[in-house]
Parts: C-alpha cells; sequence; structure tokens
C-alpha cells in the first residue's frame, strides 16, 4: 500500500486538507523518539472510486526540508527515516504564498520524491475576481497543480486521481545536503517571478489584514482587544460549560443509582454494585465530568487559530513571557492550563524551542486547573460561610497566586536549566480569515477524544483502587462507616498520620489527599466519604450542594482524638495552600512523561512541586495557628 | 545602515521602505530568514513596534513577520 505525505509549511491548510482526505477515520501516530504525534488516514472510499486507496500522513509544518525545530525535525524524520515508504507527496502551497514557498516543492523534487502540488487558499483569490493559473503553474514546475477548496473541498477528488495516477519515482529518495544562500536566493528570485505570473500579488486580503492587525496589535487597543477576547474564552469555559457538566454529573450519579437497584442488595450483590457504582461509575464520570469544558476549550483556541488571531496573541505576551524565559508561544498552554493541565502540556508540543517547551511544561501544573475549583469551593465556603464576596476574592488570589508561583519557577529555573538547541522567536502572522466551523469542530473533537484516551485509564485505575483500599478488608460489613474505619485506606492514613500532623489535619485529610492524586475533585467525594456525609445525601440523587452543606456541617464537628477541631481557619487556610501549589494528579504526570520522553522531568516536576506544596502549607498553618 | 532593532526608537510610517543589507544572526536563524524570504537585497517595512521593548512586526512581499529585538539586531538595513 502506499503511503503519501502532506508536506506543507504552517498555516497553508495543510489539516484542513488532511481531514476532506481521509474523513473522521483518522488515528494519530507517533513517531519513535519524538514527541510530535503524526495523524494518519485511508483516503475516503469516495474520493477514490477507480483506485485503490491512498493512506495519507499529515506531518507537522515545515518552511524547508533543513529542520530547525524539535517538530520541522519529525517532518524529515517521517520523509527520510525509512519508517514508512514514502515515495509521493502532496505538497501544500497557500496561493497567497507561492513566491515564499515555492522552494519547498522544489526541495522535495530535488531530493527525488514525485510530488503533486495541492493549491490552497485560491478562494482569497476568487474573491477578488482574479484567478490562479494552475496550468502555468504546473508547466513551470513540471508536477501537477490542483487547486483545493478548503471551504468546500472542492479539488479534493482531483489530489487524489493524480496522486494515483503519478508514476512512482525512478531514482532513490536522497536527504537533501543545505541549499546554499546563492540558490535559495536564485530559487526566491524565480518563485517571485512566477508567482506574478500565475496570479494577483497585490491582493486587497493583504491589506484588510494589515488594517486589522493596526488596531490588534496596536499598544493600547490591542492590549484591550486581547483581554476581552481572552476573558470571554475563559468565561466560556467556566460559564457556559456549567450547565453541561451538571448534566453529565447528573446522569453518572443516575447511573450509579440505577446500577445499584438493578442489582440489588444482598450480600454479594450489594458488594458488586457498590464496586460498578462507586469504583466503576463514578471513576468514568470524574473524567467525563470535564469534556465539555475541555471541548469549549479546545473549539475556542482552534476558532482563534483559525481566524489567524492566536499569532497575534503569541506576539503581544511574548514580552512579559520572555521576562521568565518563556516565549510567545507559551501562551495558549499556558491558558490552557485554566482548564486542565493534561490538554495544555499537549499544547506545548507548539513551542518548538527545547528549553522553552521544558519550563513552559515544568509550570502548567501551577495554573488553577478546574479540578482545584471544587476542591476550592469547599474549603472556601468552610472558611467564608455566608460571606461570598470575601470568598471571591480569596479564590481570585488562589488563581493569582498560582500563576505567579508559576512565573516565578519559570524564572528561576530557566537560569538554571541549559538551552540544547538555540532558540529564536520568528513568528509568521498569516492573513485574518473567516473560520471554518466544521474543521473547528472536528478538530476539537479530535483532540477532545485524545484528552479522553490520556486520562480516562489512569483516573478510572486509581477510582477503583480506592474504592478497594476504602472498602476491605471488611467488605461483608453492613455499617458504611465501620467498613471504612477499619479499612486498608484508614491502615495506611493512620501510619502516615504523623506526615499531615504538621498541617493540622488528622489522618482523615491525609487520605483525602491521597485520594485526590486520582483527579483533585475526588477530594470532596472522599471527605464526603472519610466524614460518612454521604448516606443521607447519595439517596437523594446526590445534589452536589446539599453534599456540601452537610460535608461542612460534618467538618465543623470534626475532632481530633484529643478533642481539638480537626477544621481550623489555619489548617483549611494550610489545605487552600496546598491545594494550590501540589501536582496531585497523576495524568498530569504521564502526560508530562509521555510529552518531554523523559521519567527524570516528570519525576522532578512531581516530587518539586508537591514538597513545594507541603513546605508552604506547613508554614501557612505555622503562622496562622500561632 | 542601522539596524532593524534601531527602528524601535525612529518608528518609521508603515510605508516606508528599507532594503536588507546584510545578516550578520548565526547559522540556524540566519538560514530560517531566508527561508522566509528576508534576504540581502530584499525589502522590508516596519508595521508595528510591540512596547516594553516587545516583538517588531515587519513585512516583507506577502509575509508579515514577528521577530525579537535579539534577531531584529542582526537584520542591517539601508534607505
Amino acid at each position: 500500500m502506499s503511503t503519501v505525505a502532506l508536506v506543507g509549511p504552517p498555516n497553508s491548510g495543510k489539516t484542513t486538507l488532511f481531514n476532506w482526505l481521509t474523513g473522521r477515520k483518522q488515528r494519530v501516530v507517533n513517531y519513535p523518539g519524538s514527541t510530535v504525534d503524526l495523524a494518519m488516514g485511508m483516503s475516503l472510499p469516495h474520493l477514490a472510486p477507480n483506485h485503490a486507496p491512498i493512506q495519507f500522513v499529515d506531518t507537522p509544518g515545515t518552511y524547508s526540508l533543513f529542520a530547525k525545530s524539535q517538530d520541522e525535525e519529525v517532518t524529515s524524520l517521517t520523509l527520510f527515516g525509512g519508517r514508512y515508504p514514502i515515495r509521493k507527496i502532496a505538497v501544500v502551497i497557500d496561493s497567497t504564498q507561492i513566491s515564499r514557498q515555492i522552494h519547498l516543492v522544489k526541495q522535495l523534487q530535488e531530493a527525488g520524491f514525485a510530488v503533486v502540488v495541492a493549491l490552497t487558499m485560491c478562494d482569497l483569490h476568487e474573491k477578488e475576481g482574479s484567478r490562479v493559473d494552475s496550468a502555468l503553474l504546473e508547466r513551470e514546475l513540471g508536477t501537477p497543480v490542483v487547486a483545493i477548496n478548503g471551504v468546500l473541498g472542492g479539488g479534493v477528488k482531483d489530489l487524489v486521481a493524480k496522486l494515483a495516477d503519478l508514476p512512482e519515482p525512478q531514482v532513490a529518495i536522497e536527504r537533501l545536503q543545505p541549499w546554499s544562500a546563492e540558490k535559495l536566493h536564485s530559487v526566491f528570485d524565480e518563485g517571485e517571478k512566477l508567482a506574478r505570473r500565475v496570479g494577483k500579488h497585490d491582493l486587497k486580503v493583504f491589506n484588510s489584514t494589515r488594517g486589522i492587525d493596526r488596531v490588534l496589535l496596536h499598544p493600547f487597543f490591542g492590549l484591550v482587544f486581547f483581554f476581552i477576547i481572552m476573558f470571554t474564552l475563559f468565561t466560556a469555559i467556566y460559564w457556559a460549560a456549567q450547565p453541561i457538566m451538571q448534566l453529565v454529573d447528573a446522569a453518572f450519579a443516575l447511573a450509579a443509582t440505577g446500577v445499584k437497584q438493578l442489582i440489588g442488595n444482598g450480600p454479594v450483590s450489594g458488594a458488586i454494585s457498590d464496586f460498578l457504582g462507586d469504583g466503576v461509575i463514578a471513576g468514568v464520570g470524574a473524567v467525563m465530568v470535564f469534556v465539555p469544558q475541555i471541548f469549549i476549550l479546545f473549539f475556542g483556541i482552534s476558532l482563534l487559530e483559525d481566524t489567524g488571531y492566536l499569532a497575534r496573541a503569541a506576539t503581544l505576551v511574548d514580552r512579559p513571557l520572555s521576562l521568565v524565559g518563556l516565549n510567545g508561544k507559551a501562551f495558549v498552554p499556558l491558558l490552557s492550563g485554566f482548564a486542565c493541565a493534561v490538554p495544555a502540556i499537549m499544547a506545548a508540543r507548539s513551542i518548538n524551542s527545547q528549553k522553552e517547551r521544558w519550563l513552559a511544561t515544568f509550570i502548567i501544573p501551577f495554573m488553577t486547573c478546574s479540578a482545584r475549583l471544587p476542591v476550592y469551593a469547599l474549603l472556601l465556603a468552610f472558611l467564608f460561610w455566608g460571606k461570598p464576596l470575601l470568598g471571591g476574592i480569596c479564590l481570585a488570589a488562589l488563581y493569582f497566586g498560582g500563576l505567579v508561583v508559576g512565573l516565578v519557577a519559570s524564572g528561576l529555573l530557566n537560569l538554571i536549566v541549559k538551552a540544547k538547541t538555540p532558540s529564536f522567536f520568528l513568528l509568521e502572522l498569516p492573513l485574518y480569515r473567516r473560520p471554518k466551523l466544521m474543521v473547528v469542530f472536528r478538530n476539537s473533537l479530535r483532540r477532545t477524544k485524545a484528552y479522553i484516551t490520556k486520562t480516562a485509564p489512569i483516573i478510572l485505575a486509581l477510582s477503583v483502587a480506592l474504592w478497594v483500599l476504602t472498602n476491605f478488608p471488611h467488605i461483608r460489613s453492613q455499617d458504611p462507616q465501620t467498613r471504612l474505619e477499619q479499612s486498608w485506606v484508614s491502615a495506611i492514613g493512620r501510619r502516615i498520620e504523623p506526615v499531615f500532623a504538621p498541617m493540622g489535619v488528622d489522618w482523615r485529610v491525609g487520605v483525602g489527599l491521597i485520594s485526590a492524586f486520582a483527579a483533585r475533585e475526588t477530594f470532596v467525594s472522599s471527605m464526603a466519604v472519610l466524614f460518612n456525609a454521604t448516606s443521607s445525601v447519595a439517596a437523594n440523587g446526590g445534589n452536589e450542594d446539599s453534599l456540601r452543606v452537610s460535608l461542612i456541617d460534618r467538618m465543623r464537628n470534626a475532632k481530633m482524638p484529643n478533642g481539638a477541631p480537626v477544621f481550623t481557619f489555619a489548617s483549611v487556610a494550610a489545605l487552600l495552600v496546598f491545594f494550590m501549589l501540589a501536582l496531585q494528579c497523576l495524568s498530569t504526570t504521564s502526560v508530562a512523561y509521555r510529552e518531554m520522553r523523559s521519567s527524570r522531568f516528570a519525576i522532578l516536576q512531581l516530587v518539586s512541586m508537591n514538597v513545594l506544596a507541603y513546605v508552604c502549607a506547613v508554614g501557612t498553618y505555622w503562622v496562622l495557628s500561632r | 545602515m542601522t539596524r532593524l532593532s534601531d527602528t524601535s526608537r525612529q518608528r518609521p510610517s508603515p510605508d516606508e521602505t528599507f532594503t536588507i543589507i546584510d545578516l550578520s544572526a548565526e547559522s540556524v536563524v540566519r538560514e530560517r530568514l531566508l527561508e522566509l524570504g528576508l534576504a540581502p537585497g530584499r525589502s522590508v517595512q516596519v508595521l508595528k513596534i510591540c512596547p516594553f521593548g516587545g516583538p517588531i512586526v515587519v513585512r516583507a512581499g506577502s509575509l508579515s513577520l514577528a521577530l525579537r529585538r535579539d534577531e531584529a539586531d542582526h537584520i542591517w538595513l539601508g534607505e
């Protein structure tokens, strides 16, 4: 079976074309030894009715075959590494940028590949009554050229046919020797002349883009718009997702109760239904409840990316981020970190310098992810019951605190970490375009799926493990309180109590903190189990608010063995500080390990963040309890 | 002859055209600039200068590019 690689510069519309070629059936593969994903997929059957289907691989955007960053290295590896026998290439060229991009076509031809040029963004010419002379381009390049309409999918079928009919190259394919500056210069000159003959070179869309940039990159108004756009995205992530999240939550609660009723409550069946309801279904629910938020995050980012705004945002924040060793491209990963660290770390791939990617990945978990929110809500409600304004201020302070600590950490690490490759910041600002909603929707769907497959197994396994530990060995006992008091988890908890004592809390909170490693919000539900707040509430469907009220009530009355209250102002404040700084999320650690290809990195991050959190929490308790 | 980064003080109008005379950047950055079309002999316009020492946005033909002052230090311009 023949594999065709899609190769093209960033922003050339490669991924859009890939989606038209392969539809929804795509799989993501990781090129061995690299941290960048490649998407692969078969051509849709209706595109090649008379030919055998073609396997397509979408490569990371590259300006030339001489790689200058990690993701570009993956493209050369894919083409020359020998893992996939690639002989034919569809090179994706933006028809508004022909003069600058034609050298990529020439490099691929020189390396020996059989090439078909897919010319994108032709609609921008057509809108202005001009036409792209692809026949002329075809003659000049000596290879087929197909005009693609990214919005409607026109030309895609033609592209597949041309690729299928294209004879395999007769020569051996070899990695190119770098071009000299003179050669590049003369190819550019030729490209410029050719571009003028192929189509209009001073399209109005260039002027309108510059006009928009006069506002969106303005020293003052540019920042105003930046904050409005980011505030809108943030609001959508938190508020628009709320009702859907509640729906998902309710659905899983209903499923859990349904399963319990279905299986019954006998001595054995009760244990099984408990396991399925509280272990498995609750575990899956813990992942799924954040899916609406993650999807909205991806949708918003893809939308901004598709319009071309994201490059401007990165330009605007480059300077402040450069002060702590990051660059403008770290902006999206850090922003995503406020929803969830897992997609954020995945997004850090787009940072093409190694050191900056390292720093950004390291500090992402300091951003206040949405899994911390239920915990903050509980603890702040305990501290400031009936004083919502004070609680709100504290919540903002926690968000801000995490961000500040993260940036300071990056600044400090920047002084220690050595860069292996030189870092530079050259960012192309693409033309502003009307976003293609279908493409944006599909991309966000694909990324959401990747999020689920990365987090679900870990959270599910830990949730099942936690259930086993809290219910065994006295699984047959009918009283949940005894089951818990004599469970393995309480045995472990009592043994490690000295660790948590300096934070001013007892073993039950310690167990809650450990359980939070499955997912932070698990803290709330395990606290409910540990302080026996669920029994009355779970019966009527487990409404979150009533659960919180009943739990806060239990927390107020919780006593240490010596009669002192467990939850004081000092100990709850210490817990808040702990949650703000701790990396209590094994999904994050596992993704960080996989993305950075380094267990050392993952362990360093896990240990240092948690040690920092512990020390700060103990310090907080010590200061406040004097 | 001035550096591109010096334009942050002169604040030229976006219509003013400069010619690139030389690139003194080290190999990787230099090569990438050439690949983007910022080569000696080509003309550029300075579209935007981000405040507080932020990136400079230039236009060269169909390209709009944001680059840091560090990179702009190595691009030498003439009128």
